[in-house]
């Protein structure tokens, strides 16, 4: 078993999608809004920074990023 | 070169159990009871002599280890006993780099490890909104190792994001979106895998927060929307004991995991929402991704599989059983190890099992006959200093 070459179940040709693309899109849309309006909160100085220096909007009093 | 630990592409699916339930369904005595370390280490054994089972993780958390380090624990148990690709668990964040550092003792080094990694983290955030310390240190350091980091936000519908399916992924989407930007700013390419199971749900006649819904499937698709690697949810039960909720609920839920193309798909033999687990149940789920697999298979269409000159042969009077191209393919089809199909006086004169009763002799047998190659003394020695250092 442990040798078994892993080649899992292969579904390549034949999706079966709960969502179609448009939805896929705006489900997309929605979670880059909800970082706009919303912000999303890092207890992690390290994580703040990295985002800050990528140009991210900081509310340090929130340690929000 | 070596082929990948798993290769996450497509609709590929891999299957394996879950991490960290608080309790164990005794397969001897079908008692519910506290988790040991022994039982992990027998979880483990199982794993490695079910055929269906692609990776590890540790199933259980154990009640008998100090609490703080249990994770030590679980590691040293899935190096030992497995083989398959390990997913692991840590607590607080030094547990991340001590396990890490045990996996590389195996590997042969840092670079062996991290050229060809075989295990990956799970790193559980709070939700979409809100990314806890140990959650963000893990990731970042994650990437850092260039191990797989899965990172999932883990809301609760309807108590920290919408109700709604569409909400309550957007807002767990918002925080993988947030995290993969991360783990990219620490170090470009590391790996990285993102959520294929929508947040669960609190149902709000029980209060408890459900595993097995019908209410999956979106998930999968965003996953591969964006064309990234998913770790998803199946083969978990509601039900407090493995029995036919159990059965139906793991049924259903790896067959849609599997057709959404969920890949990593985790969670085989949970009962009791995430509380309990069970051998019995694993060793079913082992038959169902079996069935499963039967279904997906390629279906041959051609000269030979069409027989039309034994048809021919055997024409309107004869029959198929003793031509050559019955022997040649019987073999083919799809045969159970658990599913009864025998005659009914057949069944009784074995003493009319049931289901749960021929997965258990099953879990028995493969415990007794399954013996993992054990590591070598100097490498088993190694890894138990960094669990003593740990336990302090």
């Amino acid at each position: 078993m442990a040798n078994k070459d892993r080649e899992g179940s292969i579904r390549e040709k034949i999706p079966f999608p709960r969502l179609t693309g448009d939805q896929c899109r705006r489900i997309h849309e929605a979670s880059l809004e909800v970082l706009d309006r919303v912000g999303v909160r890092l207890e992690l100085e390290e994580a703040i920074a990295l985002l800050k220096k990528a140009g991210a909007r900081v509310d340090s009093s929130r340690s929000a990023a | 070169m070596t082929p990948p630990a798993l290769r996450l592409e497509g609709y590929r699916c891999y299957y394996g159990p879950g991490s960290d339930c608080l309790n164990i369904i005794d397969h001897r005595s079908r008692k519910r009871r506290k988790a040991l370390l022994k039982d992990v280490q027998e979880g483990l054994v199982l794993c490695e002599g079910l055929d269906h089972v692609d990776f590890v993780m540790s199933m259980l958390l154990p009640s008998d280890v100090d609490m703080t380090v249990a994770d030590r624990y679980q590691m040293e148990a899935m190096l030992t006993q497995a083989r398959k690709p390990i997913i692991f668990v840590t607590y607080e964040f030094e547990g991340c780099p001590d396990c890490i550092e045990m996996a590389e003792v195996v590997a042969g080094g840092a670079e062996a490890l991290r050229d060809k990694p075989n295990i990956a983290c799970y790193i559980n955030v709070v939700s979409g909104l809100r990314h806890n310390k140990e959650g963000l240190q893990k990731l970042l350091y994650l990437a850092s190792k260039n191990i797989p980091a899965l990172y999932i936000p883990s809301s609760t519908a309807g108590v920290t994001s919408p109700v709604t399916p569409a909400g309550a992924l957007a807002v767990d989407n918002a925080g993988a979106l947030v995290g993969l930007v991360l783990s990219q700013l620490k170090q470009e390419g590391a790996p990285m895998i993102i959520s294929g199971m929508p947040p669960g749900h609190l149902d709000m006649r029980t209060m408890v927060s459900t595993y097995a819904e019908p209410e999956r499937g979106m998930t999968q698709a965003l996953a591969h929307f964006y064309g990234l690697p998913m770790f998803s949810l199946a083969g978990a039960s509601e039900s407090k004991i493995p029995d036919s909720q159990a059965a139906a609920e793991a049924a259903l839920s790896l067959m849609s995991a599997t057709l959404a193309g969920g890949q990593i798909i985790h969670d085989l033999g949970y009962l009791e929402s995430g509380l309990t687990f069970s051998f019995a149940q694993l060793a079913l789920c082992d038959e169902i991704v079996s069935w499963i697999k039967g279904f997906d298979r390629a279906i041959e269409v051609d000269t030979e599989s069409l027989g039309l000159d034994t048809v021919t042969e055997v024409a309107v009077e004869g029959q198929f059983l003793n031509t050559k191209h019955t022997l040649r393919h019987f073999r083919e089809r799809w045969y159970p190890q658990l599913f009864e199909r025998k005659t009914f006086e057949a069944w009784r004169d074995e003493g009319s099992k049931d289901l749960i009763a021929r997965a258990t002799e099953r879990v028995e047998s493969i415990l007794a006959e399954h013996k993992p190659e054990p590591l070598p003394k100097r490498i088993q020695g190694k890894i138990r200093d960094i669990v003593l250092r740990a336990a302090g």
